[in-house]
């Protein structure tokens, strides 16, 4: 189940990252510049940056390379993202799609909070079980190869 | 006979290991961003070069100015988006200070999510069959809070027509035209080829810009 959860949530953030880095970065300066929460400098420099992290995250959670800090960066990055979308929500801020997954999926801002929610919640089941996710994972094989 | 284990590393202890472990694991890490940049990276230059390739010239209809203007401005619109109806307002007060220094293209890109934004673009393009696409351009956006919420917006569509003296037959026939259906999936094929993914976005001089403020700023820096 952990196994599943790892790779299901790794998939996610591989297409989500893969999504905005294959589209043009304006479009997703757009989306960030629609949720008014940060200066125009943070909006650029992330506009450039977040979807690198994004695919990195899923990337190594995938391999299960260096799982426990992708698992931390995961848990981060969707703690933040529940935060931003909130606000919006609060504000009650014209977006009509959150922007999350570029061109792919369209989401309303409560359904995608409701998706940050479980993101997080999993990203704080497979760091305080992160031996068992790490089945099947590259920190494994090392792990055996050291003891 | 016992046989010898082939190992990684020579030392016995495991605390010795693990040096060597974590470099290898540092080695494979290293391996795996550039990996992961250069499938990236090398997607991104064919995606841009395709792009590149994509444009296509647009009917004299939609265009304001002359080609060889200093700046050329393309706009790909969603006339369901209330952003884009600013926009619009915005460019047609650019169009009129810049006159000459702009040439302006406007290119249909209804979204999904709007559900009457293709009828809407459909209402536009019958208009320039009758030389009124501006005038229908601008009736379209002022009453956009009207027509989103109906539940069929045709007469709200003819209605304008009217309102701007268009043959109302015409109209009629007009907005179930496949030829015309095929001009709007041009446009939205066309704007998929070049990254459009939201409305409005624009290209000023070949420069992607989405939303009005960016454009703004975009056509700032191209009249400079």
């Amino acid at each position: 189940m952990l196994l599943v959860l790892r790779f299901a949530i790794a998939l996610l953030f591989i297409v989500s990252g893969a999504e905005k880095l294959m589209s043009p970065r304006e479009n997703f300066l757009y989306v960030l510049q629609a949720y008014d929460v940060f200066p125009g400098v943070i909006e650029e420099v992330s506009s450039f940056v977040f979807p690198w992290i994004e695919l990195a995250i899923g990337v190594f959670l995938a391999l299960g390379l260096w799982l426990r800090l992708a698992a931390i960066g995961l848990a981060c990055m969707s703690g933040s993202l529940i935060a931003v979308v909130a606000q919006a929500i609060f504000r009650k801020l014209p977006i009509e799609s959150c922007g999350c997954f570029g061109d792919l999926v369209h989401l309303p801002l409560k359904g995608v909070i409701i998706l940050d929610v479980a993101v997080f919640a999993s990203a704080l089941v497979l760091l305080f079980n992160i031996k068992a996710a790490g089945r099947f994972s590259l920190d494994r094989l090392y792990d055996k190869a050291s003891s | 006979m016992t046989r010898r284990r082939k190992r990684l590393w020579p030392s016995g202890r495991s605390s010795d290991r693990k040096g060597p472990v974590k470099l290898t694991k540092l080695s494979l890490t290293v391996v795996v961003v550039v990996i992961m940049a250069g499938v990236v990276l090398g997607v991104q230059a064919l995606r841009a070069a395709r792009r590149a390739a994509a444009r296509e010239p647009v009917a004299s209809g939609r265009t304001f100015g002359v080609p060889d203007a200093r700046v050329h401005v393309e706009e790909f619109t969603d006339f369901q988006c209330p952003a884009c109806a600013q926009a619009a307002a915005m460019l047609h007060e650019e169009m009129k200070k810049e006159g000459a220094r702009l040439f302006v293209e406007v290119k249909h890109f209804p979204l999904a999510m709007h559900r009457h934004a293709r009828l809407a673009a459909m209402a536009a393009q019958c208009a320039l069959q009758q030389n009124r696409f501006w005038g229908m351009q601008e009736s379209i956006f002022r009453m956009q809070a009207a027509w989103t919420v109906a539940n069929d917006p045709t007469d709200y569509f003819l209605s304008l027509a009217r309102g701007l003296g268009l043959d109302d037959e015409a109209m009629m026939r007009c907005l179930s035209d496949r030829s015309v259906a095929a001009v709007i999936d041009a446009d939205i094929a066309e704007g998929k080829r070049l990254g459009v993914s939201a409305t409005p976005t624009f290209f000023v001089n070949g420069k992607m810009a989405v939303g009005g403020p960016n454009f703004q700023a975009a056509l700032r820096e191209a009249l400079k």
